[in-house]
């Protein structure tokens, strides 16, 4: 049995209403009236906000209020910090996973670099040995589009490029694949015929075979693969890429993929192509810096004379 | 001394009622920390004090609460002189004693708050009567945990003062 009495080791008895009561020094009647008068003026406080709903609230209500608002706001802040913590950590977990996955798509890249390195070896050994000039690596300038219409027949691009170092029908790609060749240059603006416009063409070639052939704009987000024999080999799912021989859009720039293929009425194929680029998706283009082949070379026709 | 300390039992019942309404927004429905501590003020008999305290604890959870100003403070303030009362002619010895002193002044809270919304307040609002049990229970548990924890300490500083008291050794 534990008496709270014993443990403190004083002893209580019940008092008389009139003595002071509980160490207090005030005497049980004087309590009896503060009580009456503190219940009285809660009342009357309580009944004046019922008399005017809405109001501003007590003196006393605004103290309280402002005394414990720096609490809850300490209280509410430590919290929130707490609970940010915890996120911090759960978003630490995840960006590790993804540096994790990150390192190995690297490890994956420089094994393809130094391969590629190697191949690219081998391939000047060769082209020096049979005497075979190669096209040199293009240099890209990347640029933003700042408008484009991929939805009338006429489709087309506006970017934001610096005027001096772009040109008419330079080729226009994304990480993608090709999106077309820049037919305008004005001030910093360069505007682009998208390869789905239905005036657009482009020599290409099926990577798998090397039949070239030309694609043509659908006009609605479409490609087709015209002059592609009916005995050629052609299937489903081929890759098409430029063939780089209509002195706009250099050789292997991948174009689309091989959606349908139908008998057409004369000799040739009607290939349905589905590019790779979506111009709804792509905000950051690259325009190929190429030359221009001299307007000599292209005078200078083959004597047609036996 | 006593109302400082008090008052800081008040002001960690504050954080922790901030705290639980944080994490549980029904928290005050299912406990009233401030009813908790006025009542473990009021039980040792100081009806001025438990008065007092009920009046100040009150109109703390009339701030922390939507309703009108003064209306949890008229309820402890009843509550806090009545459990004082009840002290002076109460000696609680068991656990079970203490228990039924916390539920019946949180019973008692309760239905004052009704009673004075009934009889002040245009349109009244009827609490649901499973929170009103929880409340109960939950001050009820609340109240003998923190008494318990009292007791035992005095018991053991007690113990400690009368340990050190018979080690004085003089003459050596």
């Amino acid at each position: 049995m534990v008496l709270v009495a014993a443990a403190t080791g004083r002893t209580r008895y019940n008092q008389p209403h009139e003595m002071q009561a509980g160490g207090s020094c005030v005497s049980e009647r004087h309590t009896r009236w503060l009580l009456a008068l503190l219940l009285m003026a809660q009342v009357l406080l309580l009944t004046g906000q019922v008399r005017k709903p809405g109001g501003e609230g007590s003196y006393l209500e605004k103290g309280v209020v402002l005394a414990l608002a720096p609490v809850a706001s300490l209280v509410a802040t430590t919290l929130d910090g707490v609970r940010g913590l915890g996120e911090g950590i759960r978003l630490n977990s995840t960006l590790k996973a993804e540096n994790k996955q990150l390192r190995e798509e690297l490890d994956g890249l420089r094994e393809l670099k130094i391969r590629d390195f190697g191949l690219q070896r081998d391939m000047d050994r060769i082209s020096e040995a049979l005497r075979y000039v190669r096209v040199a690596g293009v240099p890209l300038q990347p640029a933003d589009i700042v408008y484009i219409d991929h939805e009338s027949s006429l489709q087309s691009a506006i970017l934001s490029v610096e005027s001096d170092s772009v040109r008419v029908d330079q080729a226009v790609v994304s990480s993608s694949g090709l999106i077309g060749r820049v037919v305008l240059v004005i001030g910093g603006f360069a505007k682009v015929q998208l390869i789905t416009d239905r005036a657009a063409s482009v020599g290409a070639m099926i990577e798998r075979t090397r039949r070239q052939g030309m694609i043509r704009g659908g006009g609605k987000g479409g490609l087709a693969l015209d002059f592609v024999p009916l005995q050629a080999d052609v299937e489903e799912g081929d890759v098409i890429v430029t063939a780089g021989i209509d002195g706009v859009y250099p050789r292997g720039i991948p174009i689309g993929v091989i959606e349908e293929i139908e008998p057409g009425l004369d000799l040739f194929h009607r290939i349905s192509v589905v590019p790779y680029v979506d111009p709804g998706l792509i905000d950051q283009v690259y325009i190929l810096r190429t030359e221009p082949i001299p307007d000599s070379v292209k005078g200078e026709l083959p004597d047609a004379s036996p | 001394m006593r109302a400082l300390r008090f008052a800081l039992a008040l002001l960690v019942v504050a954080v922790l009622h901030f705290v639980g309404m944080q994490l549980f927004p029904w928290f005050f429905l299912a406990a009233d920390l401030f009813l908790v501590v006025l009542v473990f003020n009021a039980m040792d008999g100081d009806t001025l004090a438990g008065m007092l305290g009920g009046a100040s604890a009150g109109l703390l959870t009339d701030a922390l609460t939507g309703g009108p100003f003064g209306l949890f403070g008229i309820a402890d303030t009843i509550v806090g002189y009545a459990t004082a009362a009840a002290g002076q002619r109460l000696v609680i010895q068991r656990a079970s004693s203490s228990l039924l002193v916390f539920c019946v002044a949180a019973a008692a809270q309760q239905a004052l708050v009704l009673g004075i919304s009934v009889l002040i307040l245009p349109r009244p609002e009827v609490p649901d009567f499973r929170w009103v049990l929880i409340k109960v229970a939950s001050t009820g548990v609340l109240g003998l945990i923190l008494y318990q924890a009292r007791t035992r300490l005095l018991i053991r500083m007690d113990s400690w003062r009368r340990s050190r008291t018979s080690k004085v050794r003089f003459g050596r």
